[in-house]
């Protein structure tokens, strides 16, 4: 049951990358960014995962026993706003590169090179 | 304070002072006396240095630097010395900023300072600061021959600290005594095998090799000698390079029976010395005949200097005690002639502006005391008795025939003629015939640069009458009878050299020669065209005159050889390699993040594949 | 006083970035010199922490709330981080005043919050004890440093930010899922603990958790070929954030890379990947060296100039052996001054004249004499020439590399050193004996700045004892892990 979840964050991870690696379009490749930190939180929170348990928030009738690790959740909550705020600043710098250069195409965006 | 830090580094503060309060007058006088200061100690420590060698140790960043001033590294030091306070008074007359004083003094306690070093550390420091400190002299009038000496030295340099690094990973120490020991504990033990003995063979032979100009590593000195004040290359060319040879004499000391044990012996010579041996006979060939072919004389000399530190090197090859001998006598000789010549140029350079062949002549009249000088470097340089330059060639040549290397003596002998053909070249085109109408108004040097030719000629001249004085040294250097004799007379297996007779049948000689001139000569002025050349009629294309293509023909007869030419293929090489880092940068870092992205992404991949994914 | 004021060192940047908003009323000055002030501060924080720690001799260990580790997130002010901490601190103060007269692009005071971010950052992942904690502030370290890097708002700026934010966010990425893995093995993320139960670790899941936090990290770092997006970002960004880039962005990384390699040294596959970086960071040292080699622009030259000594750096590190992480400590010291120096020099000719390239540079010497001084030293001492800084760390670094059997490594390097001498003595040459020019008037903090800088590289080259001494224990308070681990009060777990 676990493995699956593995196997989606494995896959989500190459999905993005393969976005990186591939796709010409600055966006496009910023949405593969984003998909691959999508995988690696899926990753996080499945390792914290404990099958049958509920979420970590302590309530009537879930104590500690009842709850999956907390500390995988709390980490993905942080690397979730971490991932919210490079896109946003990455995003941004595509607005600025799209108006200077007038494209968002990876191979013409290279005067810094040698 | 030590005695022995005050040697070392009165220069190098002198010059900073000298460099800060850059008045006309207040460095001069810092300078002079920085430079003489070291001269001074040498003297006073001379009775000390005899009976029992004098130590210093200095603690820096973790490293602890000691200093001897035994009986070698007292001669090394007294020769640099001499020649760095002639240099010092040169710089006088011919050098105009704080900037000269600064680095000439800062490679004038460089030198000293690899000559008393006692561990690599210090050795390795004081080398480089020698090397920098020259360098810059030299960045100031030429980038390209700058960069071409700085590029060889510092590759030289880099050998020598990856020997330092494998010597210190294998014995764990970092001073010459423990290093010694250890390696002659080696042979037995066996941790460094055969191969790495080769390698820091290799590795320190670059090393010095590139600092004493022995071919092919000498491709530097000719652009860096005459690129520079000549009153420093005095020190340059007389001081500097000897700290090459001095490695070499530290390859002895440190390995030498480390690869005695590993290499063996050929033909009955030592295997390693044999190799640097050959390697200072070619130095002495190439760099002579090279020599006479040059038409600038700063040119000149400085291929006649790698020549004659060939003699060095090929003196220390032979490995036997009376080659030693010779080379080190040599060592002082090679430093106070061509100390002397150095001076003689920035004399002539300084007075006239001129540095070729052809814009010269007749300078004797005009600056008599400058062609005395340069006539005393002439016949010591060519080997004529009654000159140090002699006695040391001659030493060296006996442990060439006693050691039964008929092919090295031969080179000792060609480099001789050579020497003689270039040097007459300089006699008679600088100092006679007719001078161009531009010079009618040269006059004499300036009194500091005479005086600087003075402190380096009365050398040529009493270690020329009395040799036994030198050689008496050596003789306790080597700790041995190696030369024998009194002052005026040397005395070795195969052969004596008395030079005070010599001395007296030559002025007996010159004295006729002079009466005979001065009563019997007629000289009656000819046109040049009115001569001939080896048969031929003087044309306008050619026309070899003392000063203007004089060894053409000795140039076609090589042509073949000329062709090659390690200078040219080490340019090539430099070119080849920045296109090489250019069409790199250009390649890697082609500007697309896409292909950075990929650069991660195949990084992960051999992670994976590694093993560890 | 009691050593929890320490946390000062991370709250203070942290509070007054939070105030900059807030005293946009004082206007363009006013927030220039605010920024000063709290640099100032902050190295009066780090000096005391400095003093505290070299003196007793014991790391700080600051703990959050009082949780003691592992439960609650830790700070572990050593030796080294407090020597870097204070090191950070002296250099924003530097750029920070450096900013006062150079920063012309608004808006000031989101410049000024980035800035204390940035500082904030470095700080706290040289600090921290705890790797997950590690991350957000390399997290924070790189957003900020993203957004710096795009500051000019010109073509160049939003694309060397592009390329930062691509290769930076794929490195993080995977750092995180070694986080993850190494969590999932071990149930802790205190660094002290995962030391002590590394051994213990299932050696797959250890491997592959090692090999990518290494990863994530190397490209902080800027190791080859994961150091693409270097060049860019530090020709891009402002004059004073390369400064900062150069001098403890990139050292924050090695550092944690470093600290991390040495925690887990139980691994099985340890010293496989201590091969592999020692490799990477060769290569690293050979190809940024002939990167440099014809840079027309001196800015960007200076930058692969830095990158290589990063890699030298790096190999050091990577030695696995106590001289190597004393050397590779005592380079980082020896390279922060020296770029420090070399990159203000640079940028303030590059805003004085209009840009950094070559022919901007020739006959400096004539325009801006002190300037121009500052330069060779600082060339100089990156040259590794005797009696300046660098040459003893160099030196230090190749011994420990023969030492440890990476003869060839030595061997590639020295033949890249020559190199590096080229580059840099063509640079004195343009500037002291080509071309001409009028003499200008020269600032007059920023000239007190490099030559400050400027002395310090001669005084470390004649007197390198003592920064030496310093080397020797931070170096000691990375390698030791069995110290590191007893020195951090864990609580049982499970109690």
């Amino acid at each position: 049951m676990i493995s699956v979840y593995y196997f989606g964050a494995i896959s989500l991870i190459l999905i993005g990358l393969y976005a990186v690696l591939v796709k010409k379009n600055v966006l496009k490749m910023l949405i593969g960014l984003s998909i691959m930190e999508t995988g690696v939180n899926l990753l996080l929170v499945s390792i914290g995962y404990i099958s049958g348990r509920s979420a970590p928030i302590l309530s009537e009738g879930i104590g500690p026993n009842q709850a999956v690790d907390p500390i995988p959740q709390a980490l993905v909550l942080t690397a979730i706003v971490i991932g919210v705020a490079t896109t946003a600043m990455a995003l941004s710098v595509a607005i600025i590169l799209y108006g200077k250069y007038g494209t968002l195409n990876v191979e013409e965006i290279r005067r810094l090179r040698g | 304070m030590n005695e022995i830090l005050i040697i070392l580094f009165t220069p190098l503060l002198a010059g900073v002072l000298a460099w800060a309060f850059d008045f006309r007058g207040v460095r001069e006088v810092i300078g002079l006396i920085g430079a003489a200061v070291p001269l001074a100690y040498l003297v006073k420590l001379y009775p000390a240095v005899i009976e029992k060698p004098v130590d210093y140790a200095l603690t820096v960043g973790g490293f602890t630097l000691q200093f001897q001033l035994g009986t070698m590294s007292w001669y090394f030091a007294a020769v640099a010395s001499l020649v760095g306070l002639a240099m010092a008074f040169g710089l006088v007359a011919t050098s105009r900023s704080g900037y000269d004083w600064l680095f000439a003094l800062m490679s004038f306690t460089g030198v000293l300072g690899v000559f008393l070093s006692q561990d690599f550390i210090g050795f390795f420091l004081l080398w480089e600061l020698m090397t920098f400190a020259s360098f810059m002299m030299v960045l100031k009038r030429n980038r390209h021959e700058s960069l071409k000496y700085f590029v060889l030295s510092v590759i030289g340099a880099y050998a020598m600290l990856l020997a330092i690094g494998i010597l210190y990973a294998r014995t764990g120490a970092l001073d010459f005594e423990t290093i010694r020991q250890a390696l002659i504990i080696d042979v037995s033990l066996g941790t460094i095998g055969k191969g790495e003995t080769i390698l820091l063979f290799t590795l320190f032979l670059t090393a010095f090799g590139v600092k004493a100009g022995a071919v092919p590593l000498h491709v530097w000195a000719p652009g860096a000698y005459s690129e520079t004040d000549q009153s420093y290359t005095a020190f340059f060319s007389g001081a500097l390079s000897k700290a090459g040879v001095y490695g070499i004499l530290l390859i002895y000391m440190l390995m030498g029976y480390k690869l005695y044990a590993e290499l063996g012996t050929f033909h009955g010579h030592l295997t390693f010395a044999y190799v640097i041996a050959w390697i200072g006979a070619i130095t002495v060939v190439v760099a002579s005949f090279l020599a006479v072919l040059q038409e600038d004389i700063r040119k000149l000399f400085a291929y006649s200097s790698v020549g004659q530190v060939g003699y060095i090197l090929l003196a220390f090859g032979v490995g036997s005690p009376l080659g030693f001998a010779g080379g080190l006598f040599h060592v002082l000789s090679h430093a106070i002639f061509k100390g002397l010549f150095w001076l003689v140029t920035a004399a002539i350079i300084l007075q006239t502006g001129r540095t070729r062949f052809r814009d010269m002549g007749g300078l004797a009249e005009k600056m008599p005391f400058t062609f005395a000088m340069g006539l005393i470097a002439v016949l010591s340089l060519a080997g004529i008795p009654p000159m140090a330059g002699f006695a040391s060639k001659w030493l060296i040549y006996e442990a060439a025939i006693q050691a039964h290397m008929p092919l090295v003596a031969g080179a000792i002998f060609l480099g001789s003629g050579l020497a003689f053909a270039y040097v007459v070249r300089f006699l008679y085109g600088v100092w006679f015939g007719q001078r161009p109408s531009e010079l009618e108004d040269v006059k004499e040097a300036p009194l500091p640069l005479l005086l600087a030719m003075t402190i380096l000629a009365i050398p040529n001249l009493v270690f020329g009458v009395a040799p036994g004085v030198v050689t008496g040294y050596i003789n306790r250097i080597l700790m041995g009878d190696v030369v024998g004799g009194d002052y005026y007379r040397l005395v070795t297996q195969t052969g004596t050299y008395n030079a005070l007779l010599v001395s007296t049948a030559l002025v007996i000689g010159l004295a006729i020669a002079g009466l005979v001139y001065l009563y019997g000569a007629k000289a009656r002025r000819v046109p040049v065209t009115d001569t001939y050349q080896s048969g031929n009629p003087v044309t306008e294309e050619f026309n070899l005159s003392i000063r203007r293509n004089f060894y053409r023909p000795l140039a076609e007869a090589l042509e073949f050889w000329l062709r090659y030419s390690w200078d040219r293929f080490y340019e090539r090489l430099a070119k080849l390699s920045e296109d090489f880092a250019d069409a790199l940068r250009q390649a890697f870092y082609n500007g697309n993040v896409q292909s950075y992205s990929w650069y991660l992404a195949i990084v992960l991949l051999i992670l994976a594949l590694w093993g560890v994914l | 006083m009691n050593g929890q004021y320490a946390s000062l060192l991370i709250a203070l940047p942290l509070l007054s970035a939070f105030f900059v908003p807030l005293i946009k009323g004082l206007g363009e000055r006013g927030i220039k010199y605010y920024l000063a002030v709290i640099t100032a501060l902050q190295t009066g924080i780090a000096a005391w922490v400095f003093q505290q720690v070299y003196s007793t001799g014991k790391p700080i260990i600051v703990m959050a709330g009082g949780w003691k580790p592992p439960v609650g997130i830790n700070l572990y002010i050593g030796h080294f981080a407090a020597l870097f901490v204070l090191i950070v601190a002296v250099v924003s103060f530097f750029t920070a005043v450096f900013s006062i007269w150079s920063m012309k692009v608004q808006p000031i005071d989101k410049y000024a919050m980035l800035f204390l971010l940035l500082m904030l950052g470095a700080t706290g992942m040289i600090a921290t004890g705890d790797i997950f904690n590690l991350f957000v502030f390399m997290e924070i370290t790189a957003i900020s440093a993203y957004a710096l890097t795009a500051y000019n708002k010109t073509g160049e700026a939003a694309e060397a930010s592009l390329k930062y934010m691509i290769l930076g966010g794929i490195g993080s990425s995977f750092f995180l899922i070694g986080v993850a893995l190494i969590y999932g093995s071990l149930g802790t993320l205190n660094m002290a603990q995962i030391a002590q139960l590394a051994g213990n670790m299932n050696p797959t899941v250890a491997q592959v958790g090692l090999a990518l936090i290494v990863f994530g990290l190397a490209v902080e770092a800027e190791l080859f070929p994961l150091n693409a997006w270097a060049p860019d970002a530090y020709q891009a960004a402002p004059h004073a954030i390369t400064v900062m880039f150069s001098a403890f962005v990139v050292k924050a990384g090695l550092y944690a890379t470093a600290r991390l390699l040495y925690l887990m040294q139980a691994v099985g596959s340890w010293h496989d990947v201590l091969k592999l970086l020692v490799a990477m960071a060769t290569l690293t040292v050979v190809v940024a060296e002939f990167a440099a080699l014809r840079q027309k622009d001196v800015k960007r030259m200076i930058a692969y100039s830095s990158i290589s000594q990063v890699g030298m750096i790096a190999f050091a590190l990577a030695l696995g052996s106590q001289a190597g992480v004393d050397a590779g400590v005592f380079h980082m010291v020896n390279h922060a001054v020296v770029k420090a120096l070399l990159f203000l020099g640079v940028g303030y000719v590059g805003i004085k004249l209009g840009g950094t390239a070559m022919e901007n540079f020739q006959g400096l010497g004539k325009r801006m004499p002190l300037t121009a001084f500052a330069l060779t030293i600082g060339s100089l001492a990156a040259v590794g020439i005797p009696l300046f800084n660098i040459f003893w760390s160099k030196v230090r670094i190749l011994i420990a590399g023969v030492e440890a059997g990476y003869t060839w490594g030595v061997a590639l390097i020295l033949g890249a050193s020559v190199v590096e001498a080229v580059y840099y003595l063509r640079f004195i040459h343009a500037m002291w004996f080509a071309g001409e020019g009028e003499r200008m008037r020269e600032g007059l903090a920023i000239s007190l700045i490099l030559l400050l800088l400027a002395a310090l590289v001669i005084v470390i080259g004649i007197y390198p004892d003592y920064i030496w001494s310093l080397a020797q224990k931070a170096g000691s308070d990375i390698f030791n892990v069995g110290q590191y681990i007893k020195n951090v009060p864990l609580m049982e777990v499970g109690a």
